[in-house]
């Protein structure tokens, strides 16, 4: 591998590595890999190389950490299983950026939850104060509460700052939501993501037991990133992928008009508008431009103006609403597909992480 | 001059390139290196806390690092729990790092001193880790200085413990402190009294060190009530189907109620797995139901807790306002008394009583302590806000029974956080030499001889010595001799060894003499004295 190339680890294999591929491919970044045995490619459509290397979601923290790439796709439930930024501070976590109060999203797929649940029948268990209540009366019969889980230190975690002292934990390499029928665990810590398995192996979850919102993550290395230069060439990957998730809020919308001049545009659509209406009509104001009429009998005194429009996609109908009022035609909506900001904000708050490392 | 004793400050861009070479391994995040100017101030700290130890007649020991797990489960805080360096070894035995001392010395003092004469006044410095979020002043290791008085059950030696305590601050020339003192035994009675549950019971206790930090006594009680709420306590009045169902519930024997309520858990859910039985589902739900009623109660003893945080004061004065409050609960009063001994005591040893505050309703994160529980807080601008503490202990007398000893010892002990003392007395700590003097061979290999003959008289003489290369300069050496911080350097040249005499040079006074051996050694003697 060369050293001075870019490296990402993506997923190859499990729940998250097709979405990866999808959402890159969205991204207009492309991934070919011939077979599933390939460990190594490139990823194109970037203007600098970028090695991809594919990996288990489970060992992608950790190579992260070493400095053995750059960056690094894997479940925000492993990162923050093997440690999360805290272990070391040699990964930081770049989409989302961290895990409470974010401020930059996570990547739009591979969510789930990582939640306790308990057998259906335990009808006086039904929030986390009533397993810590009977996790101590167990522990003084000598009965320790055994909870099994792919996830020991996020579980462990959880039930201690839930005030849930005394259990005994049973790390399992999967299928955790058998035990408690097998009788190898009482309850679990298990991934979910719409709750049928859980009610096939007669579970329920129980109040206060979510352990873990979790999604697909970036996470970047520290060691590596430092460098100047790797800090560029890892900044036109960051952005691409913030303008992609950031285009995911927007319509464009173009649409034909009739009036007398470009102000008379404005003024039509913005008179009636209330204050905090205003961005309806595009993040600073629509663009209005004449269109050149082919077809004759036109009055002179009007003109068609096209008009278009960036808006927020829960405001869709409201802007086409308008458009119509105003008798729009041509109305022609696409979706966006990269809005870049003004300022990097995920490249930015890595900087910031890197600067307050070292 | 540079110290030797300064690390590098300035370091150049070549420097700094190599430090984020990638192949360099760091330090493991939480941990320090102790450089050779922190060593120095380390050993002299210790040296001093060490002498006071030894004063009041303990001794020195020295436990294990790795310690099984359970014995820190058993009876540590949650604060210290939850943050516990644990792992399997390769035999797959569950082991953790000491989060603390005061159990490990315990455990030892069960295993191997248990039979002695008491008390066992024990002794000890030792690292200790916690999986803490690394701050200024705040490592995952860090050092405590400690002592436990195993055995000691009477309020004299509480007295002893708070004293050394205070001895050790004057040692280390730390005046600006605050010693709080407390008895934890007071709100203990009451939750006993009021037959309060077991963890409701533990989270007020844990809470009460909470409520010592924070601001204002309303603001502390309502975040007390916010964490019973979260662990499914809710101090708001019952709903009215809540309690038509209490009722209903204590209307049938409860064997009775168990065994409908078993009957409809296997009709809706059939054969159940695991190793609870539909009835006892059933008791827990039933418990359950009735748990709720315990809320006048913990709100009359939060009401308490927050009229003891009013009394505060200088003895004897504070005990007066106390002794009504305590009568009006019903309490026993033997924890006042014991306060008031121990206050009493501390008169003796001329305890500063402008330095200490009782504080009826202080708390501490351990949740072993069943008596006297004390903290010294040190105001230097060198300690961060929540980092002012810098030593702590009390009197745990059931701790010996819960880890297993035959029959339960009262015990009591504190621990120095020894890297905030260092912090706190910085200023007074003296940058000694570290070495007496510096034999400087000029000339070949026949001087060279010549000075390592001479250096080994020195160090026989019990000097801290060092010699310089060969074959180097007499402006070299000197600059060596000077990077060093050495007062005497020792220039030996031809001349010297051919007259078996030695050039003596101060290096401060920049005065240079020819002398015999044992003359050099008397003078240098003199001039390396301590002050």
């Amino acid at each position: 591998m060369n050293d001075s190339n870019l490296t990402i680890a993506l997923p190859s294999k499990g729940h998250l590595y097709k979405p990866t591929m999808d959402f890159l491919e969205a991204c207009a970044l492309h991934v070919h890999r011939d077979s599933d045995r390939q460990y190594q490619t490139r990823m194109q459509g970037i203007a600098q190389t970028m090695v991809v290397v594919f990996q288990r979601p489970r060992d992608i923290p950790k190579l992260v950490e070493e400095g053995g790439v750059d960056l690094g796709i894997t479940g925000f439930d492993i990162f923050y299983e093997m440690g999360g930024e805290m272990k070391s501070g040699e990964c930081v976590p770049v989409f989302p950026d961290g895990r409470t109060g974010s401020q930059i999203p996570a990547l739009p797929y591979g969510g789930c939850s990582l939640v306790l649940a308990v057998p259906d029948h335990w009808v006086d268990i039904v929030s986390i104060s009533d397993l810590a209540e009977m996790a101590l009366v167990r522990k003084r019969e000598g009965r320790m509460l055994k909870v099994a889980t792919e996830f020991p230190n996020l579980t462990k975690e959880h039930l201690f700052k839930q005030g849930v002292s005394y259990f005994e934990l049973t790390e399992i390499d999967g299928a955790a939501e058998s035990t408690p029928r097998m009788g190898s665990a009482d309850i679990v810590a298990d991934l979910k993501s719409s709750g049928v398995t859980l009610a096939e192996n007669r579970l329920k979850e129980i109040a206060g037991g979510k352990i873990l919102d979790s999604s697909a993550c970036l996470i970047a290395s520290r060691r590596r990133l430092m460098d100047k230069e790797r800090q560029r060439a890892a900044q036109l990957f960051i952005d691409r992928i913030e303008a992609h998730l950031n285009a995911s809020r927007y319509w464009l919308i173009t649409a034909n008009v009739t009036a007398s001049s470009e102000e008379d545009v404005f003024d039509q659509f913005s008179k009636n508008l209330k204050q905090e209406e205003i961005d309806l009509l595009g993040q600073e104001g629509p663009t209005v431009a004449r269109v050149l009429c082919l077809k004759k009998g036109r009055s002179l005194k009007y003109s068609v103006y096209s008009i278009r429009i960036q808006v927020e996609s829960e405001k869709l109908e409201k802007v086409i609403a308008i458009l119509r009022a105003k008798s729009g035609r041509n109305i022609l909506v696409s979706p966006a597909s990269f809005v870049y900001d003004e300022a990097p904000r995920a490249f930015g708050m890595l900087l910031k992480k890197l600067k307050q490392g070292e | 001059m540079r110290s030797y004793l300064e690390p590098k400050q300035n370091r150049t861009r070549r420097d700094r390139k190599m430090l984020s070479d990638k192949m360099q391994i760091k330090s493991v995040r939480g941990t320090q290196d102790i450089l050779p100017a922190e060593y120095e101030k380390r050993r002299q700290a210790w040296e001093a806390i060490q002498n006071v130890f030894r004063q009041f007649g303990y001794r020195g020991v020295e436990i294990p690092t790795i310690e099984s797990i359970d014995l820190h489960l058993r009876k540590s805080g949650e604060a210290i729990r939850r943050h516990m360096y644990s792992f399997k070894d390769l035999g797959n035995e569950t082991l953790c790092l000491r989060p603390e001392l005061t159990a490990s010395v315990v455990r030892m003092f069960i295993s191997k001193l248990w039979g002695e004469k008491l008390p066992q006044k024990l002794y000890y410095l030792g690292s200790v880790f916690r999986y803490d979020k690394p701050q200024k002043g705040r490592y995952r290791e860090f050092t405590q200085a400690g002592i436990e008085c195993i055995g000691g059950a009477t309020p004299e030696y509480d007295a002893e413990v708070i004293a050394l305590a205070c001895r050790v601050m004057e040692e280390l020339h730390i005046s600006d402190y605050e010693v709080v003192i407390g008895n934890i035994g007071i709100v203990l009675e009451l939750l006993s009294q009021k037959k309060i549950d077991e963890r409701v019971k533990n989270y007020i206790v844990e809470s009460l060190e909470t409520l010592s930090k924070s601001s204002g006594i309303d603001k502390g009680i309502q975040e007390i009530e916010e964490g019973l709420e979260k662990i499914g306590i809710s101090m708001e009045e019952l709903p009215r189907e809540k309690v038509e169902l209490l009722e209903a519930v204590k209307k049938l024997p409860e064997a009775q109620a168990r065994k409908v309520v078993a009957w409809v858990i296997d009709t809706i859910y059939g054969s159940t797995g695991g190793d609870r039985d539909s009835q006892e589902i059933a008791g827990n739900l039933l418990a359950k139901i009735t748990r709720d009623e315990q809320r006048p109660q913990i709100r009359e003893t939060l009401n308490f807790i927050r009229e003891l945080t009013q009394i505060h004061g200088v003895p004897p004065k504070v005990f007066g306002k106390v002794d009504s409050l305590i009568q009006r609960a019903g309490l026993d009063p033997k924890p006042i008394e014991e306060l008031r001994l121990i206050t009493e005591y501390l008169d003796h040893y001329g305890v500063d009583w402008s330095k200490v505050r009782i504080d009826f309703s202080f708390g501490r994160g351990l949740a072993y302590y069943t008596g006297m529980i004390f903290e010294i807080y040190c105001h230097s601008k060198n300690l961060g806000a929540d980092q002012k503490q810098v030593c702590g202990g009390g009197r745990y007398d059931d701790l010996i029974g819960y880890l297993g000893g035959a029959s339960s010892v009262p015990a009591l002990g504190l621990s120095f956080g020894l890297e905030r003392l260092i912090l706190a007395m910085e200023g007074y700590l003296y940058e000694p030499e570290f070495l007496d003097a510096f034999v400087a061979p000029v000339g070949g290999e026949k001087e060279f001889r010549y000075a390592l003959d001479i250096a080994c008289r020195l160090r026989e003489a019990g000097l801290r010595t060092d010699i310089g290369a060969k074959d180097k300069s007499v402006k070299a050496q000197l600059r060596m001799a000077d990077s060093l911080g050495t007062k005497f350097v020792l220039l030996l040249g031809e001349e010297e060894r051919k007259e078996n005499a030695i050039s003596l040079r101060d290096m401060r006074a920049a005065k240079q003499i020819k002398c015999s051996m044992t003359q050099a050694i008397e003078t240098m003697k003199k001039g390396v004295a301590p002050p």
